[in-house]
């Protein structure tokens, strides 16, 4: 029985500690965004942005409430960083991918975000680091160029860039995190088995 | 028998918590309407996609600081922003300045390879001074929108009260964290470990241990939170009220007129191609100078 199977009997609905995680999770990831400011190279792109983790960990633990403070911190937090909210809007793609596609992936092939088999570790690298940043680093790179940041010459080297700077706290931090505090996180009343609850 | 005794002298002066710090409580715009602060945002954010003339941007930028000065807030709370403000000069730099795009006609400096071209040097300066602009605008916001600000402001443009306490909250748990994780850095030094002095690696690999107990802070905080709020009978579903009340005054009015006027008027002036990095003074003075220059064609 994965984590993710409803016992039986059991019902959920989703209540204020869900209203309550969101927040929490949008001033983590808010916060988490100034702090991986130290190795800034331009702006939007870090070699290590560690607020990644906090939009995949959140997606795959909190569903749905995670993805929309992945989405919504990065507003908030560019915001208190002076970023107008016209710039944060078109980051907006490029954040829903970060977030969405490995809170989906998880849920739809039944991964256990404690990472326990080799499977789940293919899995994760599949879906928490490889295809989520990827398009994560297009869609941003491509934002950063409609605004005029970016010229064509050195478009590919941004998207590398952000793409590297999101792969590195994915590993060094994302994994171990994932691994260390599933099994406390999946007995909270907060854990969403399904997008809601 | 107890009476009431004067004392005199003076009474120091008070200073409000923002979103960004304190600012001194008799400056004038700390009193202004929520709405007609949480417009200056608005502003910024059209502004970031009409303010494409040089000069005008330059204009804003010494506006902004005035305002800064005239309000009573410290120019220091702009320092904060040095490094995005650096971030961005990095990435115009190396977009237009280095490599340089498909732009150029009009060199004005060539070194080996690297050419610096008029049109290249006026794009980058125009886009760069815009956010310039922009920051320093979001940055006088922030340093005025207090927390009841922002859930009263959402509260008058229409948000179910909840929802704007919900992004009240936000705000209040980013400062709480902030407390938290000054904490950790204090326990990390007592302990011996300073990551400011460590290298990239090691530095990357400690955030963990920062991010661990954030963690484990949030998810006790989320129970204590949560508890509380349905214990006094928190949902979603209610209606809405406001906190306080708050009238427009005058000053109110002048701002949003004046905030509204300048929108209409510079998107005018962006749509009949007025306001174009190419119709620069400056731009003009640097073609001329690159007929001088020398460097070919």
């Amino acid at each position: 029985m994965s984590v993710w199977d409803l016992r039986e009997g059991e019902v959920r609905s989703w209540g204020v500690v869900h209203v309550v995680v969101f927040v929490f999770l949008t001033a983590l990831g808010a916060l988490s965004a100034t702090l991986s400011s130290f190795l800034q190279v331009g702006y939007g792109v870090s070699w290590f942005y560690l607020a990644v983790v906090v939009q995949v960990v959140g997606g795959i633990w909190f569903g749905l409430w995670g993805v929309l403070a992945g989405v919504f911190f990065p507003i908030i937090g560019d915001l208190v960083g002076g970023i107008p909210i016209s710039i944060s809007l078109s980051l907006l793609p490029a954040n829903l991918v970060q977030s969405l596609i490995p809170a989906t992936y998880f849920r739809f092939f039944r991964v256990d975000p404690a990472l326990r088999r080799l499977s789940d570790w293919v899995h994760f690298a599949l879906s928490c680091v490889i295809m989520n940043n990827l398009l994560g680093a297009f869609l941003g790179a491509s934002a950063m160029s409609a605004w005029g940041f970016v010229t064509s010459d050195i478009y590919f080297a941004v998207m590398i860039s952000w793409f590297v700077g999101n792969v590195v706290p994915m590993l060094v931090v994302g994994a171990p995190l994932l691994k260390g505090l599933t099994p406390v996180i999946v007995s909270h009343r907060a854990f969403c088995k399904r997008w809601l609850a | 028998m107890a009476s009431l005794v004067e004392i005199g002298g003076n009474s120091r002066t008070r200073n409000v918590r923002t979103i960004t710090g304190y600012v001194d409580s008799t400056s004038t715009l700390l009193n202004l309407n929520p709405v007609t602060k949480l417009s200056l945002l608005v502003f910024a954010a059209f502004y970031t996609l009409l303010g494409n003339l040089l000069e005008l941007n330059l204009l804003v930028v010494f506006m902004v600081l005035a305002i800064f000065k005239a309000s009573k807030i410290r120019l220091g709370a702009v320092t904060n922003y040095l490094r995005v403000l650096l971030g961005f000069l990095l990435i115009i730099v190396l977009s237009y300045f280095f490599v340089g795009g498909t732009l150029g006609r009009n060199p004005l400096i060539c070194v080996g390879f690297l050419r610096l071209y008029a049109e290249n040097l006026v794009v980058g300066l125009t886009i760069y001074s815009k956010i310039l602009a922009t920051v320093l605008i979001v940055v006088l916001a922030l340093s005025l929108i207090t927390v009841r600000d922002v859930i009263n402001g959402l509260s008058i443009l229409g948000i179910n009260l909840r929802a704007a306490l919900v992004v009240g909250l936000v705000f209040k748990f980013m400062y709480y964290l902030q407390l938290k994780l000054e904490e950790i850095k204090l326990g990390e030094l007592s302990r011996g470990l300073e990551i400011s002095r460590s290298n990239f690696f090691k530095r990357a690999s400690l955030f963990f241990h920062r991010l661990l107990p954030l963690f484990s802070i949030t998810l006790m905080k989320i129970d204590e939170v949560s508890d509380v709020l349905e214990l006094r009978g928190f949902n979603l579903a209610g209606g809405r009220g406001l906190l306080d009340e708050v009238s427009f005054r005058f000053i109110d009015l002048l701002i949003l007129s004046i905030i509204v006027s300048s929108i209409s008027l510079i998107t005018y002036f962006s749509l009949t191609g007025v306001l174009n990095p190419l119709s620069s003074l400056v731009y003009e003075i640097l073609v001329s100078y690159s007929v001088i220059s020398g460097c070919p064609v």
